[in-house]
């Protein structure tokens, strides 16, 4: 299904927990933190949408809004991509976890857990994945300064951009 | 070590034993990143440090004498190195191949990159470039050569200062 | 013939009387009491592709669990993007899969391009693709040198490495680099190819081809390689999807999908080649299409050479680019496996997120399922069929 009939599809579905949004050929829905688990189980069950093959868990610093988090599968037999969009709490955000849905999230909820500080429910082992035992704060964070940033200017004539 | 860090050697003998030790220089290969592409590239058919002497078989640290750390050293890594060094049986030498194991590098602002190598073990020659060519690190092979035969071992024990370092320009 | 021993051991004699062998009960009816034993591979270990530690529980020689431990190379890409201007992210970006330079900064100047809605030059994406598809085999014949180096064929690295020098010469006389290319630009190219490029293109496609024969014969034909791989590390296609494993892994599993036949970007729709794909998803398997791959893409190689059409080869861009505000993803096939990136914009000199989903996270990420059950020796078999490069991981 293209981009627009997966909307229709989803919208016929589930009506108003979801909000849909097609930008340059890919459909993203944002729901609430309560839908999060429930349009993850449709995604991968629901037989027309049928999305089997899992490509990214991300987050992104919504800065006053909270921590967004996405969810990108795809589906291999109808070749679609889906992208789920929600949108936590900055203190103690947390949400179900996909882990069991699929396999590959295991890691990726790990990462964001460990860069942005969201927890996943559920979540066979949240221990940190790719920073050291010993790091402190969440990196990926707008707070958080690169040190070596703030101690010495960039060492090139201009800053990006100017 | 014994006879050989308390006395000034004679003029001969210190250059063959020199010559002798700078011509079989075993290394222990730090592969870490995209330098480490570039120093197998060294050593295979086409660049060949091998004919310098450099053998890269080295089964571990322990049997190694010459330590190239080829690619980014991060935090994460940094005690694992710290380790091998110590490792390594003296007399040893470190080369640093590559801009990030220099100083960081690219990565000179991340927050889990560790500066420069040298910020956790001394080393002798540092090879810039990003990723330096295999020329490059036979010039740098070739300048550690250099100074290992004009090197007396009673000098190098004697105050605990390392010397120098050596920069490998680009174009020399 | 067996006879029962004390013990709890059994003997058994060949038909034709020779030789005896003893066999142990299985474990439900052991009576030593055994204990599993940790044993930490990595981070620093001659097989493991550059910082990868694993640590093993063996029971005796049989792995319960293995688990990865990354982060060794982890050096902040995505944090050190949203510090640079959309330009200069490409030169940062060519590093994370470090043997494909040019697939990687393709991606980024995709995203970009996308986001912008930018139209590249004609002539930029033909020899985008052409440097693509020549970067694609660079990385696939390291692997195919290295993989046997693991099991212990020294030879195949040599030849290997003979092969990447020629076609490095290559990507030097056209980009001037020949591991980092920064050859992609947003909106085109960094600059046109030089006089006798194509024709070293042209000649180099025979040569390789003639020598990817050496391979097979070398090494696929191998028995004591086909009796190392055959049968080992089988990766079943539900769930290589279920983990997001991609690339050769996933073909190797029987799933034909490639994102330049499904998605086609650039403009692989206008060119002839087909996705291999194994039939048992078994090691041997996945080596078998790494060469059927390079075949292919030396394939694409030779239509593209003959289709370049004369024109610009990069479009004029404002001092200052930035792109609106939104969010854009693009899906490319590097060599390794699916590529994605995923970039939001603020409508600032710089991304506000910049998010790379790398193949050899999720093929490595099953390695716990893969190594469950395996023996000790074959890990390093199914370890080094991952085909990861642990950049790519950790980035």
């Amino acid at each position: 299904m293209d981009a627009d009939a997966l909307r229709d599809h989803l919208v016929a579905e589930l009506g108003d927990a979801v909000e849909p949004e097609v930008a340059y050929g890919t459909l993203t829905v944002t729901v609430a933190q309560d839908d999060w688990r429930r349009v993850a189980e449709l995604a991968k069950r629901g037989p027309d949408l049928a999305c089997n093959f899992f490509d990214f868990l991300c987050g992104v610093d919504e800065e006053a809004d909270g921590i967004g988090v996405v969810l990108h599968v795809y589906s291999i037999p109808h070749r679609h991509h889906l992208q789920v969009r929600t949108v936590v709490p900055r203190d103690g955000g947390h949400l179900p976890t996909v882990s069991d849905l699929w396999a590959g999230a295991n890691w990726h909820e790990r990462e964001t857990a460990e860069l942005f500080g969201v927890g996943f429910d559920g979540h066979p082992n949240l221990a940190k994945l790719l920073l050291a035992e010993e790091f402190e704060g969440y990196p990926l964070r707008k707070e958080f300064a690169l040190v070596t940033r703030e101690a010495k200017p960039w060492p090139g004539a201009k800053e990006p951009g100017e | 070590m014994g006879l050989v860090d308390s006395v000034e050697l004679p003029q001969p003998i210190k250059f063959v034993f020199n010559w002798g030790r700078k011509y079989s220089l075993w290394v222990f290969n730090f592969g870490l990143a995209c330098c480490a592409i570039e120093f197998i590239a060294t050593s295979m058919a086409r660049h060949d440090f091998i004919r310098l002497g450099v053998i890269p078989f080295a089964h571990g640290p322990r049997q190694a004498d010459l330590l190239v750390v080829s690619g980014t050293l991060t935090d994460k890594m940094a005690p694992a190195l710290q380790r091998l060094y110590q490792e390594m049986p003296e007399p040893k030498y470190v080369i640093s191949f590559g801009s990030c194991s220099n100083c960081g590098g690219p990565y000179w602002d991340s927050y889990s990159v560790t500066k420069g190598v040298d910020q956790i073990i001394p080393v002798d020659v540092y090879v810039p470039g990003c990723p330096p060519r295999p020329e490059a690190l036979l010039n740098g092979i070739m300048t550690l050569q250099e100074r290992i035969g004009s090197e007396a071992l009673r000098q190098r024990y004697a105050n605990g200062d390392r010397p120098e370092p050596i920069v490998v320009a680009a174009d020399a | 013939m067996a006879t029962e021993l004390g013990q709890g051991g059994v003997a058994f004699q060949a038909a034709d009387g020779t030789g005896v062998g003893i066999i142990v009960r299985d474990k439900a009816d052991r009576e030593l009491h055994t204990q599993d034993m940790t044993l930490n591979v990595g981070p620093q270990h001659p097989a493991t592709h550059g910082v990868l530690r694993v640590l093993v529980t063996l029971d005796g020689e049989v792995i319960e669990d293995a688990q990865p431990v990354i982060g060794y190379m982890h050096r902040s890409f995505e944090k050190l993007a949203e510090y640079r201007d959309y330009r200069q992210i490409i030169a940062l970006v060519n590093r994370h899969d470090w043997v494909s330079s040019i697939c990687n900064e393709l991606g980024v100047a995709m995203v970009v391009e996308r986001q912008m809605d930018l139209e590249v030059p004609e002539r930029a994406t033909w020899i985008r693709m052409l440097m693509a598809e020549w970067t694609r085999v660079l990385n696939h014949l390291m692997f195919v040198g290295s993989y046997p180096l693991e099991l212990g064929a020294i030879t195949p690295m040599f030849y290997a490495f003979r092969e990447r020098e020629e076609i490095q010469a290559l990507m030097e006389w056209i980009t001037g680099g020949r591991l980092h290319l920064t050859y992609c630009r947003v909106g085109g190219l960094k600059q046109d190819l030089p006089r006798g490029a194509i024709q070293m293109s042209r000649d180099l496609v025979p040569r390789m081809r003639e020598r990817l024969k050496e391979y097979e014969d070398l090494v696929l034909g191998n028995e004591i390689f086909a009796a190392r791989t055959k049968g080992i590390g089988v990766l079943p296609a539900d769930v290589a999807c279920s983990y997001g494993v991609s690339g050769a892994l996933l073909q190797a599993a029987g799933v034909p999908e490639d994102s330049r036949k499904t998605e086609p970007y650039l403009f692989y729709d206008q060119v002839e080649f087909d996705v291999p794909t194994g039939r048992n998803g078994d090691c041997y398997d996945r080596y078998a299409t790494l060469i059927a791959r390079i075949r292919e893409s030396l394939r694409i190689i030779e239509q593209v050479n003959e289709r370049i059409p004369p024109g610009p080869v990069n479009v004029k861009l404002p001092k200052v680019v930035r792109a609106p505000q939104g969010h854009a993803y693009v899906r490319t096939e590097a060599p390794l496996g699916q590529l994605s990136y995923y970039m939001v914009s603020h409508n600032e000199k710089t991304p506000w997120r910049f998010k790379m989903r790398t193949p050899s996270f999720n093929n490595v990420s099953s390695l716990p399922y893969l190594l469950k059950g395996t023996l000790l020796p074959d890990m390093i078999a199914v370890m080094g069929s991952m085909f990861f490069i642990v950049g790519d991981i950790d980035r």
